[in-house]
């Protein structure tokens, strides 16, 4: 079994539920792996913990909520981004912020996207559906060494 | 006087008596026994004669018995018996008599007292008894007695008996006779053997007698001859006064020492005549005195004696009593008398001579003293006492005097030593201590007089020493002393120079200057007789003078220089110079520092001052008329106080005169109009003002500072800070920091309210915060506090506390370390919120949730009801959020704990704004979801889902019209000249859309120009007609007026508008809320809208600085005004 294209990081069941729903439309569920929070989508990436069995490799994009508890979004992605071997991987934030702050500091750390979450129900599916798509399949991903 | 005896004499008396009484004792003795001898020899004739004769008697009568008896028996008839019985009782009677004694015409007889005898006499008496018996018996027998018979035989025989008895005693007494007269005669020639030896002891004693007597007077009156010569020749007159006859007897010299002849009597007036008037009274007084019973036994005194040639002479005179009666009164003395005239007269040659000594000693102004050899001081003069503060009875008081001198026990024996020892005479230094604890320096000498006295002489040289020490530091100070020092003589030449100038002139010893002359030290040769020309005629040179070093280098030094004389009266010139090199080199150094001072002054829009009060000169900085923005390089007080703002000058004058007046400090912040452009400018002017030793204020000094651009910041900041403290009020939030070492903390009025406190606490600290959140979740709340601490992060949580009165609430806080200024973190601020209701929202929201496939039909009417208040309070932070977004960025220059409060607002509005799209993304979501999923949904089941679309949707717009209205409220304000009519034209043309299909008659008045926002003020009208279209919804005939109106104006050019509806109106009741954020009077479902459309008029109204009010009743219509300023020009 080959490991999951796309990591998705959201501490709020509801929105990932509500994303899962959105990817499905495009049978793109499947790929989604989702860590409840910074702790476990570290866990994931250097796959240790609960995640020390998952398939080799990498996801070709992490969607990543900001607000978290234990490690939040800010700390996950300078981890990735400061990791020879991570810093490939395409971050997209996705958040409910719309604050300056977390704009110019993710941006800072090097995130690849910043998507707000929108409230309405459409716009969200409509958004998630697009990077989805965008990601994984309209977009090359880094060649596998 | 003369005298009768001596004790001589007396002893010769006594010798010559002694004989006498032996004599006379003697011859008593001699005639005694003589007498005895004469009367023993008469007692032996009386005593014995009639004894014998009274035995011859007692024979004689008993024989004349015998015959008579004889006869009668014979038969003679004439005879009578009874003669025979008388003559027998008369010999009894005889014998008797010898016994008892007797008297009778034969004699007188003493009984004898010979025993013997007396025996013998008795035997007598028996036989005569015997004599008698035989006598009756024959008598009685006559007839048978005759002649021959053996009775006659008998009888004779007792005759014969007593008659030989009678002899016998006769012949006893006759032997006793004889042998006392024996005795008697050897008694007689022993008295006749005495006499002659007494008689002849006499005579030889009276011949020996007589001799010594003869002897002893010549002996006497020899003494009297040596007595007399000897008193006469030591002037000593003898006397005796007899007190009884007032009569003196004297020696022949006594008169001669009164200077008179010898005088026939001499009593006590003579006596008292004789002495010299003066001296009378107490003579006359000292011989009463003694005569007196238990007056004294000697009496001594001296007096005076005028002789009939005037001549005074002094007489000693001493006496003794040698008698006194028996009432213990004198009766006789005896004394003499002699001539002390030239004792006297020694005696007060000696006083005089003593007293000059003493004198000299006194008040010599050298230390004498003199201490006996028990150490007692005996001399202490004048100098002592002065120079050292002890009285001679103060030294004498003390046991050991030396030790107020010498303290130290070893110097003091030393000191002993030299006195005791043997005083040699020499003077040597000691140090003692003066009764005030000055130590001196005294040189003594020590004498030992004949009479054992130690003697002293000292001298006091403490000032000279110190003198001399002093001399010798001055001496060393000046060889020593950093300035250079010459002494020069009149002729130029260099007599002494120190090791300064040594140094300075570049010399390596002083010989090499000494003795040279002073020419080569100056680089013009001929300026030392110069200077030596001015200073014979001023005494005194001082200047700056060109000298030269050894190697010929030239070198500024300060001079100066004075005549003076030295020991031998010699002019010379001592001189000191000073290296002014080092000097010169900080003049030109302080020139750079002026400059540099000034630049600093120009970049720190500062300027210096200065008032010479004295002169009323002004020293002015250059930045200080730069500040002024005057041109020139000085300026007056007058024109100083001309730029002074006409608001201030007063205040400034007031504060000036009170700096020079002492009572307070001249400080002041005060404007002033720029010279050159008129601008106002805030200037801080600090001031001192210095004063001369009496105090009065000769010059005034300090800075000026421009503080405009500060002033204006520090506006801005206040400014800020009541907005913040507005939107904080508003918001129902409290605001805290919280000092991270003593946890104690400062809090915004509202936060104890959240608390449950309607007055602020005096205190509040974490450990209170705690108390206050409910047990459960306080460990879990202090172990966040704690993590945040440690990691610096944000302390963000919510939780549940038990206000005082019970209640509990729910609260959100959040909280962020302050900035650090040293490193270190010590303040985190943050904000309070009360979140019960949302918090009660969430919670059923939740549940309502799970029901929501079940129940949703039931649940949505009160689901939508919880969320709207969900909703509000959300907006209410979003609301703040943009507020303080905004405060913080303008704050950016405030005070740093508003900084750091502004800081953690904006965290907390950041962490709203996260959280609050969630679950508005979630129902519409998940409604989406459902929608999408239930194909065949009932139409009212469909309407309910819609609707919850619809709401949240419009939260979302609600979120968004709070930005909004904060964003408005944020941004700068740009008045300007806003014509009325174009934009409540333009407002109602936007709202076409609203009034479609409605019949409305507006009325319209004249609406004048304003100076305001345009952007703003178009709000307020689109606010404010809207809610007329709004509110007068149901009315058929919607009636709305706009104008202007002067009721309520304030100021002239205060200019009030209005609109009113004929609408659904208000309950005045609630007027107060009307203008609040959130604050609704009417129910949703009534009219629609967010409660935030008012206060966003009142808030921009406000900020214009006007005021905004309305007045209504329930479907009465309602009438807003507002005040707006009138553009300037406009009319």
């Amino acid at each position: 079994m080959d490991a999951k294209r796309i990591l998705l990081v959201d501490d709020d069941t509801s929105d990932v539920e509500l994303a899962l729903a959105s990817l499905d439309e495009h049978n793109l569920a499947n790929e989604v792996a989702v860590a409840r929070d910074g702790a476990e989508a570290l866990d994931y990436l250097y796959r240790r913990g609960s995640f020390a069995d998952r398939p080799e490799g990498n996801p070709v994009v992490v969607f990543l909520d900001l607000k978290m508890p234990k490690v939040d979004g800010h700390e996950v992605l300078a981890q990735i981004k400061n990791d020879p071997v991570l810093k490939t991987i395409p971050v997209v934030v996705l958040t409910s912020s719309r604050e300056e702050q977390d704009l110019i500091k993710s941006y800072s750390q090097h995130a690849n996207a910043y998507v707000v979450k929108p409230v309405a129900f459409e716009s969200f599916v409509e958004i998630v559906k697009q990077l989805g798509l965008f990601w994984v399949l309209t977009n090359e991903p880094m060649p596998k060494s | 006087m003369h005298a009768r005896h001596n004790p001589e004499h007396t002893s010769i008396k006594t010798h010559v008596r002694r004989p006498v009484l032996w004599t006379a004792i003697l011859s008593t003795l001699l005639i005694s026994i003589t007498i005895y001898s004469l009367l023993t020899g008469s007692r032996l004739a009386r005593k014995y004669a009639p004894l014998q004769n009274a035995a011859m008697e007692i024979k004689l009568e008993a024989t004349l018995a015998h015959l008579w008896f004889e006869e009668i028996m014979s038969g003679d008839r004439y005879a009578d018996i009874s003669t025979v019985w008388k003559h027998v009782e008369l010999s009894a009677w005889y014998a008797r008599a010898m016994l008892e004694g007797g008297k009778n015409s034969e004699g007188t007889y003493t009984p004898l007292r010979d025993q013997a005898l007396r025996h013998e006499i008795e035997e007598v008496q028996i036989k005569i008894g015997a004599y008698r018996e035989i006598i009756e018996k024959r008598w009685a027998a006559q007839a048978d007695s005759g002649i021959g018979s053996a009775s006659d035989q008998q009888f004779d025989v007792v005759f014969e008996d007593l008659f030989s008895q009678a002899d016998g005693v006769e012949t006893a007494l006759q032997t006793a006779m004889a042998k006392n007269l024996r005795q008697f005669h050897i008694l007689q020639g022993f008295l006749i053997v005495l006499s002659l030896v007494f008689f002849a002891i006499m005579a030889i004693a009276i011949r020996y007698y007589t001799r010594q007597h003869v002897l002893g007077l010549s002996a006497i009156q020899e003494n009297e001859k040596w007595l007399r010569l000897s008193t006469e020749t030591a002037g000593v007159g003898i006397w005796e006064f007899d007190v009884l006859n007032n009569k003196m007897t004297r020696s022949q010299n006594h008169d001669q020492l009164y200077g008179l002849e010898p005088q026939e009597i001499w009593t006590v007036d003579s006596f008292l005549n004789a002495v010299h008037p003066d001296d009378r009274d107490f003579s006359a007084g000292l011989i009463e005195e003694s005569i007196a019973a238990g007056g004294p036994e000697r009496h001594h005194f001296d007096y005076r004696t005028i002789w009939p040639d005037k001549s005074i002479h002094w007489l000693s005179l001493t006496g003794k009593i040698t008698e006194r009666n028996s009432e213990g009164n004198a009766t006789q003395m005896r004394g003499c008398l002699l001539d002390v005239t030239e004792r006297k007269s020694a005696e007060k040659n000696l006083k005089a001579s003593e007293e000059r000594f003493r004198l000299i000693c006194e008040n010599s102004p050298v230390l004498i003293d003199s201490f006996d050899e028990n150490g007692k001081c005996v001399l202490w003069n004048k100098h002592c006492e002065e120079t050292f503060g002890w009285t001679l009875e103060e030294i004498n008081a003390h046991p050991d005097s030396l030790e107020l001198f010498y303290p130290d026990p070893v110097v003091r024996a030393e000191v002993t030593k030299t006195v005791t020892s043997d005083p040699d005479g020499h003077f040597k230094e000691w140090h003692p201590v003066t009764k005030d604890g000055r130590e001196l320096t005294i040189i003594w000498a020590n004498f030992r007089l004949p009479s054992g006295l130690i003697f002293s002489l000292g001298h006091d040289i403490t000032q000279r020493k110190q003198e001399q020490a002093q001399l010798q530091l001055m001496s060393k100070a000046l060889e020593n002393s950093l300035n250079a020092f010459v002494i020069v003589s009149s002729d130029g030449e260099i007599t002494y120079a120190n090791h300064s100038y040594v140094k300075l002139w570049g010399y390596d010893c002083v010989e090499e200057i000494v003795g040279t002359s002073a020419d080569g030290h100056c680089q013009d040769p001929a300026l030392p007789e110069k200077i030596i020309s001015i200073l014979q005629t001023t005494g005194k040179f001082e200047g700056e003078i060109t000298a030269t070093k050894k190697d010929g280098s030239p070198f500024e030094v300060l001079m100066y220089a004075c005549a003076a004389h030295d020991n031998e009266g010699q002019l010379i010139f001592p001189t000191t110079f000073i290296d002014i090199t080092e000097r010169k080199q900080l003049e030109e150094e302080n020139k750079k520092s002026r400059a540099i001072l000034q630049k600093a002054e120009e970049l720190s829009h500062q300027g210096a001052w200065e008032w010479d009060i004295l002169s009323d000169q002004w020293i002015l900085s250059k930045n200080f008329l730069q500040i002024h923005g005057c041109s020139g390089s000085s300026i007056s007080r007058d024109e100083l106080m001309e730029l002074a703002h006409p608001d201030d000058a007063q205040r400034i004058e007031r504060s000036f005169q009170d700096a020079l007046a002492g009572k307070a400090a001249y400080r002041l912040e005060h404007r002033i109009i720029r010279q050159n452009d008129k601008e106002v400018r805030v200037l801080h002017v600090l001031g001192e003002v210095i004063r001369d030793e009496t105090g009065l204020p000769v010059r005034m000094r300090g800075v000026a500072q421009d503080i405009t651009a500060l002033k204006q910041a520090q506006q801005d900041v206040l400014k800020e800070r009541n907005r913040l403290q507005f939107a904080l009020e508003v918001s129902h939030m409290g605001a805290w920091d919280l000092d991270l070492v003593d946890l104690s903390s400062h809090r915004a009025p509202g936060h104890d309210h959240i608390f449950g406190y309607d007055n602020p606490l005096p205190e509040w600290t974490y450990e209170m915060f705690l108390e206050h959140v409910v047990p459960e979740d306080r460990a879990d709340i202090d172990r966040q506090f704690q993590e945040a601490l440690a990691h610096q992060s944000d302390w963000n949580f919510e939780c549940r506390i038990r206000r005082p009165d019970g209640q509990l609430r729910w609260i959100r806080s959040v909280g962020r370390h302050g900035t650090p200024v040293d490193g270190t973190v010590r303040i985190m601020g943050g904000i309070v919120l009360d979140i019960t209701e949302r918090k009660q929202a969430e919670i059923e929201l939740t549940h309502a949730h799970d029901l929501l496939e079940e129940r949703v039909e039931e649940r949505t009417a009160e689901l939508e009801v919880r969320k709207n208040e969900a909703e509000t309070l959300n907006r209410a932070m979003i609301n703040v959020l943009g507020d303080l977004k905004q405060t913080n960025l303008e704050l950016e220059t405030a005070e740093r704990s508003l900084l750091s409060t502004n800081k953690e607002l904006e965290a907390f509005s950041y962490s709203v704004s996260h959280d609050l799209r969630a679950p508005l993304r979630h129902i519409d979501g998940f409604v989406g979801l459902l929608l999408k999923r239930e194909k065949q949904l009932d139409a009212t089941s469909a309407r309910y889902l819609d609707t919850i679309a619809h709401a949240s949707g419009r939260m979302g717009r609600l979120i968004d019209d709070l930005l909004a209205f904060s964003r408005t409220n944020r941004s700068k304000m740009r008045t300007e000249r806003v014509d009325l009519n174009n934009v409540v034209q333009h407002t109602i043309n936007d709202l076409s859309s609203l009034t479609e299909g409605r019949q409305i008659t507006w009325k319209i008045g004249d609406l004048p120009l304003v100076q305001a926002d345009g952007g703003l003020i178009r709000q307020v009208w689109e606010n404010l007609i809207g809610n007329a279209v709004k509110y007068t919804g149901n009315r058929e005939h919607a009636r709305i007026e706009i104008g202007t109106t002067h009721e309520g104006s304030d100021a002239a050019d205060e200019l009030v508008f209005f609109i009113q509806d004929n609408g659904a109106g208000f309950d005045p009741q609630y007027i107060d809320k009307l203008f609040g954020v959130f604050q609704r009077l009417h129910r949703e479902d009534e009219f629609e809208g967010t409660g935030i459309g008012l206060a966003t008029v009142g808030r921009i109204i406000h900020r214009h600085g006007g005021r905004v009010w309305a007045e209504g009743a329930v479907d009465q219509g309602a009438t807003f005004y507002f005040t707006l300023t009138a553009a300037q020009g406009a009319e």
